[in-house]
Order: C-alpha cells, then structure tokens, then sequence
C-alpha cells in the first residue's frame, strides 16, 4: 500500500549467544532502516590484556567465548609466538589442529541441530525439534559429546581447555590416550555424513546474496588453525598485514564494532566463505556428498549455511581421524618462547569465520596493545544487509512472520554477540 | 535405555558451596568402583543430556540455593516426577544445566527409569569462598544420601 510504514521490533533474539534486537522500518515495501542492535555490554577484553603477561593471553582471551575458546587460544598462541619469533613443529601443530576439530564439531553441532534446525520447521526451539525429530537432536547431540570428548583428551576440559600454551602444551597425550577417540570419531563422521543427507530434506528459502567472502587459507589443507587471508576480491594478505585492509568502526546501534574490508562493506567470514575459498580442498566424496545433498560451490544461499556446516562436520570428524591415526607422540611439548619488545598476529578459523589477533609486548613480556576482531563483528554488516534483502523479498508476510523470517535470517550466520562485544574504547576527560 | 547408573556431581569448584557436588562425586569414585559411572561437572545441559544416555538410574548431586531451609539442610527431588527447583535468582555458578537438561531429556525420551537430585542447601557461593562451615559438615551425609539413592534406599 502507497505511504504504508512498518515497524518490526525485536528486543531479544532468541537461539543466538548474546543480547543483540532487530529493529526493522520499512516503507512502501522498501527497508528504509535496519539494525541488528547488539547491547551486549561491552566486556573490555583488550583492556584487561594490557599489562598481564605475554603467555597469559591465550587462557585470558578463552574466556570471551564458552563455544569456540580453542579459535581464542590458538589465535593468541599464533601472535605471541609471532612476537617471540618460535614457530611451533609440526606434530604440534597438529595436535592443535586436533583440537580444533573438537570444537568445530561441538560449535557446530550445537548451531545445526538446536540453533538454526528449528527454523526450519518453525519451531520456536530445540525442546520443539527434540519431541518431533528426536532421532535427528540425538545425532547432533552424539557429533557434539565427541567434539568434546576430543577437547577434554587434548586440552584437559571441554569448555576453556587449560592445557593449550603459548609454544605447545603443558602435557601432550600418549598414542593409547587418544586411541579410544578413534571409534567415537568414526561414528561421529557417519552421523555428520547423515545430518548433511538430512539437511537436502529441509524447506531452505531462497536468497541470493552477493558479498565479498574473507577466509583463512592453507594452501596445505582446509584451513582451520593457521593460513593467510584470501578474499574473493583478490585480496591475499597476512595476519600482520591484517590492519591494512580491515578497518573497524563504531556504529551508534552497537556495542560491536563494523569492519570494512579494503573499503567495502558488507563482507562475510565463516563458513559459506570458507566453501566458497577452500572447499576445493576437500576430500572428493565429500564434495560428493554435498552436491548430493543439493549444496552447490559457492553457495550464497546464507540459509543454506545449515548444509555447509554439516559438510565441515563430517570433515572435522574426517581430519580428526587423520590426525589421531598419524599421532606420534611429540618429543616435547612444549618449544621456547621468550617474550621480547615485538609486535604478533595471529588468525585461525574460528566455527563463525576468520578470527585476528594482534598484541604488542614490551621486553618484559607484558602486553601493552591488544586488538582481537572476532568473526561476528566483521559479519554485522553483511547480516543486515541480509535482513534488508529478507524483508523486502517478503514484503506481503504479516508482522509477525516477518519478524520470524528476519530471525531467521540473522541466524544464519550463527552470530555469537558475547564474542563480538568486547572492545575498549574509553576516553576520561578530568576537569 | 541400558541398565547402568551414573552419577553427576554438578558445580563450580570456586564458587564457594557450589563445589559441594564436585566434591562428592569425587568423593564417592573410589567408593562405588567401576558399578557406578561418575562424573564430576557438567558444563551445560547437553553434556548433562548426553551423559544420562543408556543409564537406567541417574543421580544429580547438586548444591542448592533457597531461603526456606536452613544451610547443610540436604533434598532430594525425584525428576521423574517434576522439574529440579528453580534457583531463586536468574544467575548460577555453573548455567541451568539441570533445569535445561531435564526439559531437553523429557522433550527427547531420554528420561532415566530413576533419575534423582541429592542437593544440600548452600550458604555462601561467592566466587573464591570457601565451603562454609554447614556445608562442609554436610558433606558427608549428603555423599551417603547420593549413595543411598543410586541403590534406591532411602538412607
């Protein structure tokens, strides 16, 4: 109708970590504001980095995300050791990775099954989905418990891990240790592989987004725990090269800050990205697999991204089972880092996308910059401009409908709000 | 659904009180041997989920916060029959993982044929305390009630 205006408030986003609200004003079917608004209280993590230790930033920076800790303390790990200018061996290396994969497989079964499921069958949540499809919440539930069965072998628990440290591990597990994951991984594999078939099953809506993808790349396999940035602009640049082309802003709306990518806005990190840039480095019958279930390469579906995170699941599982089978317990845990007047980065994949980190530490070894930019951060943009598109795709639902629709269409992305809010940007001003 | 039984002790080892579940399970491990699988902490409530799956009994130690007993008083609530009481305020030493479990186990048929909270009313659960003098007196009762409902007596 010609001079109609609408309004669609959300307060409280339901299955997202965080506090964040939708506020939507459309007039004559077009979206004249958007904002995801995140009021999350900002958490001050970089300020409360500076002064403490080097080696403490990994055990300290855990602490912003109870989901993906280990993307927190690898990236911190990778800088400081950046600073310190050791480089980890291989067979460390590989043990993070093995940890990583816990995670991925616990983060992401959690969003797949109990977060963005429901969605799809418009369900308010994971209890509706358990009474309905309770086959379908006990495999995510089973992919879950073994991500952190991985995390507890490896990191000596399965939230915050303390065993992680700058340089390696305070204790490296023996062969027989992590022997019985084997047959738990095995089954998670088969469970992820069934959740992917599953997912052909749903009613996913269509949208077709055009942002710019930023992810991690290995030019040695997917990228999980280490690489270079790749963009598909073109861009190729290092962790340490991360400011030149990453700027972040405040917005008035947000406790989180914007990024812009070598001036553009919107862009998307995570896991349509990652497919996007990596997924040729797939195995072959996983690329299979995916194409079976529907899930074309790239896919710029964002309501598709249920499907990708399943494919990495069974990836996870895939490479897990790669690492345990290849394991030799390394000679020491642990190599040297000794804290030097030095600058370090670091970037890993987190479950939600690329995750920077970036420290100055004096010759005493005690930070005296800090700068994290956590993947939902850098996606806010990129998720409104997908609640705009939403909406105006879907102009003739009602109110209520469309508010669901626009969830869902923030959901997606699997934003972890308590990640993102937590700069420090504080002026005092003393008369 | 297995014939096994487990039991979980719930908590926050430095949150004062909150510890009390943690403490028993620990306490409890050697005593039970290997008939009993016993698992000190739960982080939320899928893990708390995925550990009653194929356990025919389950026991919840928890540390409990009211103002209608007095500290040390030890509960026991049968969550077959209903939900674990609600803490009285919204935050927690360690998340609703009871709360959200047992919706989630109900929601997926995963209910253990006995499933029961052993709980002792806490006084202090500042982060850093100590257990505080009730409770660290309780200790020991509230091992043997748990004891006691994992072999269904009532002692």
């Amino acid at each position: 109708m010609a001079g109609e205006t609408r309004t669609i408030r959300t307060e409280a986003l339901a299955r997202v970590e965080g506090e964040g609200a939708l506020h939507l004003k459309l007039k004559d079917g077009r979206a004249e504001e958007v904002r995801l608004a995140i009021y999350e209280a900002p958490r001050f993590f970089e300020g409360l980095l500076r002064g403490r230790r080097f080696d403490e930033a990994p055990d300290i920076t855990a602490r912003i995300c109870g989901i993906c800790p280990v993307a927190y303390q690898t990236s911190a790990m990778l800088a400081m050791e950046d600073a310190a200018g050791v480089e980890v061996p291989p067979a460390l290396r590989d043990l993070r990775r093995l940890l990583y994969c816990g995670e991925w497989l616990q983060s992401h079964a959690l969003h797949v099954v109990l977060l963005h499921a429901p969605d799809f069958f418009d369900l308010d949540d994971g209890f509706a989905l358990a009474e309905r499809h309770g086959d379908v919440v006990r495999r995510g539930l089973d992919i879950k418990r073994v991500g952190n069965a991985i995390m507890e072998v490896v990191g000596g628990r399965a939230v915050h891990p303390v065993n992680p440290r700058v340089g390696g591990f305070y204790r490296v597990p023996t062969r027989a240790e992590l022997a019985p994951l084997r047959p738990q991984v095995e089954e998670a594999r088969k469970a992820a592989l069934a959740t992917l078939a599953w997912t052909a099953t749903l009613p996913i809506p269509e949208l077709e987004r055009h942002v710019a993808f930023l992810a991690v790349h290995d030019p040695d396999g997917y990228a999980i725990d280490r690489g270079t940035l790749h963009a598909s602009t073109g861009a190729v640049f290092t962790a340490g090269e991360w400011d030149d082309h990453v700027v972040e802003r405040q917005v008035p709306h947000s406790t989180a800050l914007h990024a812009t990518l070598d001036g553009a806005s919107p862009y998307l990190t995570g896991p349509l990205a990652r497919w996007a840039l990596n997924g040729h480095q797939l195995p072959g019958w996983l690329q299979d697999a995916a194409a079976e279930a529907g899930l074309a390469r790239p896919c710029r579906n964002p309501f598709a991204s249920i499907q990708v995170r399943a494919a990495e699941m069974a990836w996870a599982a895939d490479e897990a089972l790669r690492l345990i089978d290849a394991y030799e317990t390394p000679a020491a845990p642990v190599v040297d880092a000794q804290p030097r007047d030095a600058v370090g980065y670091g970037v890993s994949e987190a479950p939600r996308g690329a995750l920077h980190h970036g420290y100055a530490v004096d010759g005493e070894g005690l930070i005296t910059r800090a700068r994290i930019v956590p993947p939902t951060s850098q996606n806010q943009a990129a998720i409104e401009a997908d609640i705009r598109a939403t909406a105006e795709a879907n102009v003739a639902l009602d109110d209520a409908a469309l508010s669901w629709r626009c969830e869902q269409a923030i959901r997606n992305h699997d934003p972890c709000i308590s990640c993102s809010a937590h700069f420090l940007n504080l002026t005092v001003e003393r008369g | 659904m297995g014939d096994g039984a487990v039991l979980v002790g719930l908590g926050a080892r430095d949150r004062g009180d909150d510890a009390a579940g943690l403490i028993v399970a620990a306490r409890l491990r050697p005593r039970l041997g290997g008939r009993v699988r016993v698992v000190e902490g739960c982080a939320d409530a899928l893990m708390l989920v995925a550990e009653l799956d194929g356990a025919a009994t389950a026991v919840v130690v928890d540390a409990l916060r009211t103002a209608d007993a007095a500290p040390g008083t030890l509960s026991r609530v049968d969550l077959r029959a209903g939900a674990p009481p609600r803490p009285p305020a919204r935050v927690s030493g360690h998340g609703d993982a009871l709360g959200t479990g047992w919706r989630l186990a109900r929601a997926l048929g995963a209910v253990p044929r006995r499933w029961l909270l052993v709980g002792v009313v806490g006084a202090d659960f500042t982060l850093g305390a100590p257990l505080s003098a009730p409770v660290r007196a309780a200790l020991e009762p509230l091992a043997a009630a748990a004891a006691a409902a994992l072999d269904g007596s009532t002692a």
